[in-house]
């Protein structure tokens, strides 16, 4: 078989080579009036917002350390306020302007510290000695207009100064301008100047290595790149279902429904983890004999017979979603994992056999909050999606509900089925 | 050294002399010929706003490195354009008047099957036709064609050998095929 294909390949190679194709009908002028256009500009790329979600979990955060270390009270280093002096200050307080306490009052000095170009926050203003920021700060605030170096503009220039107070190579520099300034007594445009030069490399060309490989700058490596990223994303969506719930696959005397908002991560094309909230409302019937709870009350001389509840609940899943199939247009996909009930309102009508008399009697309890159950329900699912354009997403879903234990003040093992139907939108 | 520098001269005698060349390729893999011609003057297009980055060490072999850099700009080019239409088969004959005129000597039979086997391999599906060219005649590497239609390995070893059971069946059919195959 591999004679026949390496056969066949060669045979194929030479076909590619020789077949006879009309190649007259080239036209330069269209070349040329698309040389002459401008090329097209560079797709923006959108910001990455995503980080940003992350910073709200410092939001209970602050409030923890706000109520257990609380900010107040605490005076600058008198440094700060008399001399004005940003070397003998710590970066972070300089980046606050120290605008904190008390230190707020010293006003204009304090304000003189917090807008010199060395209240940068930059940790290189700490090199800088105690006896010589004056000078500086004289030298890089003053307003005097500045000659533009030869053969820069002058938003170069302003660069060239902001890069005194800034660390690296220009940093460098500056203490060596600070020495001179000390020393020669030189302008600052001298100094200008010469970190100009020193800073001023050349890109070195890049050497041809032998056997390498010919340049490829095609879009498409690009395009998969912007692809891969295009698979992370934050998604949102609503979702509303209908729910048969039953207790040890007794009968279902009434369905239930559920209502509520769900929140995705890709990590890529295949992988997912989805978390939501939901409010449901669920239904349900049992015999007596699985009321697991014994501190229900039964009368004397009675049996509890049968058990009807409506229960109202929070529902938070946190489930992991993989895609079997997936394409710009739709997906299938499966979930698996748990969810936590939060009990708000359980209604349970307790039916009483009486065998003094032979009577059946209805007693109605409703307990509010009663109970959390987290992670007390395994949750398996499995949906399609289909795009529908710029609304979003369409999301359908059946999904099975097992427990893992027994839930509500009736402590009953809730399982449960329904349909998931629902719009999910991409967020960033 | 002119196309380096815009020289529309030099730019104009390098397309003329390298258009056959890049068009032969490209119409392996795009069905159409009118769209062939377009896919290929954009390629060159891109050949000609970038030409100040093609590198080259051995003087000796210049032509061919120069010839291999525009192959891979046009393949590159070409399979954009499948990425942009999703890879969806088109439909209908190709026209007569893009082939040579034949040519009815003994020593034209070679070219007209070569025609033919061209002809069978632009009918094969677009994903399975592009991985067959980059792989048996442009020589990628199952990873490279991997990265460059972003589909996994596995996929384009899948591809591959589809389309060679689909071709193998036409050369079984075709007893001029088997002739050759046995010279």
């Amino acid at each position: 078989m591999q004679y026949v294909n390496d056969d066949m390949d060669e045979l194929f190679r030479r076909a590619a080579e020789n077949y006879p194709l009309d190649t007259r009908g080239s036209d330069w002028e269209q070349v040329a009036a698309k040389l002459a256009e401008a090329p097209p500009p560079e797709p923006v790329r959108k910001k990455d917002r995503r980080h940003l979600l992350w910073l709200l979990l410092l939001i209970p955060f602050t409030f923890l350390c706000n109520r257990y270390y609380p900010i107040g009270g605490k005076q600058l280093p008198s440094g700060i306020a008399t001399q004005g002096n940003p070397g003998s200050a710590s970066p972070a307080e300089l980046s606050t302007g120290g605008t904190s306490g008390p230190a707020h009052s010293e006003g204009p000095k304090e304000e003189q510290a917090a807008n010199t170009p060395a209240a940068s926050g930059n940790a290189s203003t700490a090199n800088y000695p105690s006896g010589r920021p004056q000078e500086l700060n004289a030298v890089a605030s003053s307003n005097e207009p500045r000659e533009p170096v030869a053969g820069t503009t002058a938003s170069t220039a302003k660069k060239q100064r902001t890069t005194i107070t800034g660390g690296g190579l220009a940093g460098n520099a500056a203490q060596q301008n600070e020495t001179d300034i000390g020393n020669s007594g030189g302008t600052v445009n001298d100094h200008l100047r010469s970190i100009d030069k020193r800073a001023t490399v050349p890109f070195p060309l890049r050497p041809l290595q032998a056997g390498s490989k010919l340049m490829d700058f095609s879009s498409t490596v690009r395009r998969r790149q912007e692809g891969k990223k295009r698979d992370r994303r934050f998604y949102a969506g609503l979702v509303f279902s209908g729910d048969v719930t039953t207790i040890r696959f007794q009968k279902v005397e009434e369905a239930g429904f559920s209502y509520g908002a769900l929140l995705g991560y890709s990590f890529n094309s295949r992988w997912s983890v989805e978390t939501g909230v939901y409010r449901d409302r669920k239904s349900y019937y049992s015999d007596g004999e699985y009321v697991g709870n014994k501190n229900i009350y039964v009368p004397p001389n009675a049996e509890l017979t049968d058990v009807r509840g409506v229960c109202t609940m929070y529902e938070i899943p946190v489930n992991i979603r993989y895609n079997f199939r997936s394409n710009p247009r739709n997906s299938f996909f499966a979930t698996a994992g748990v969810s936590s009930y939060i009990m708000k309102q359980e209604k349970y009508a307790y039916d009483y056999y009486y065998f003094l008399t032979g009577y059946t009697h209805t007693y109605r309890r409703t307990y509010t909050n009663a109970s959390r159950n987290l992670f007390s329900v395994i949750g398996l699912t499995g949906g399609y999606t289909r795009k529908l354009g710029r609304v979003g997403d369409l999301r359908v879903e059946p999904y099975l509900k097992l427990p893992i234990g027994k839930m509500g003040y009736g402590k009953l093992p809730l399982t449960s089925a329904g349909l998931h139907v629902g719009i999910t939108r991409t967020l960033f | 050294m002119g196309c380096t520098q815009g020289s529309q001269r030099d730019q104009k005698w390098v397309y003329e002399k390298y258009y056959g060349y890049c068009l032969k390729t490209v119409f392996r893999y795009i069905y159409r010929y009118d769209k062939a011609v377009d896919v290929v003057n954009d390629g060159f297009v891109k050949i000609f706003r970038n030409f100040a980055r093609f590198e080259y060490r051995d003087l000796e072999h210049l032509e061919m490195i120069l010839m291999g850099w525009m192959r891979m700009i046009m393949i590159n080019t070409a399979i954009d354009h499948l990425r942009k239409n999703n890879f969806l088969p088109e439909i209908g004959d190709l026209a007569d008047h893009i082939w040579q005129q034949e040519d009815r000597s003994q020593a034209s039979d070679g070219v007209l099957l070569y025609k033919e086997l061209v002809k069978e391999i632009k009918k094969l599906p677009p994903s399975y036709r592009t991985v067959f060219n980059m792989y048996v005649i442009d020589g990628f590497t199952h990873q490279e064609i991997a990265n460059r239609l972003g589909i996994s390995v596995g996929t384009s070893k899948s591809n591959l050998s589809k389309a060679r059971v689909l071709l193998q069946k036409i050369i079984k059919n075709n007893d001029e095929v088997v002739g050759v195959c046995n010279m």
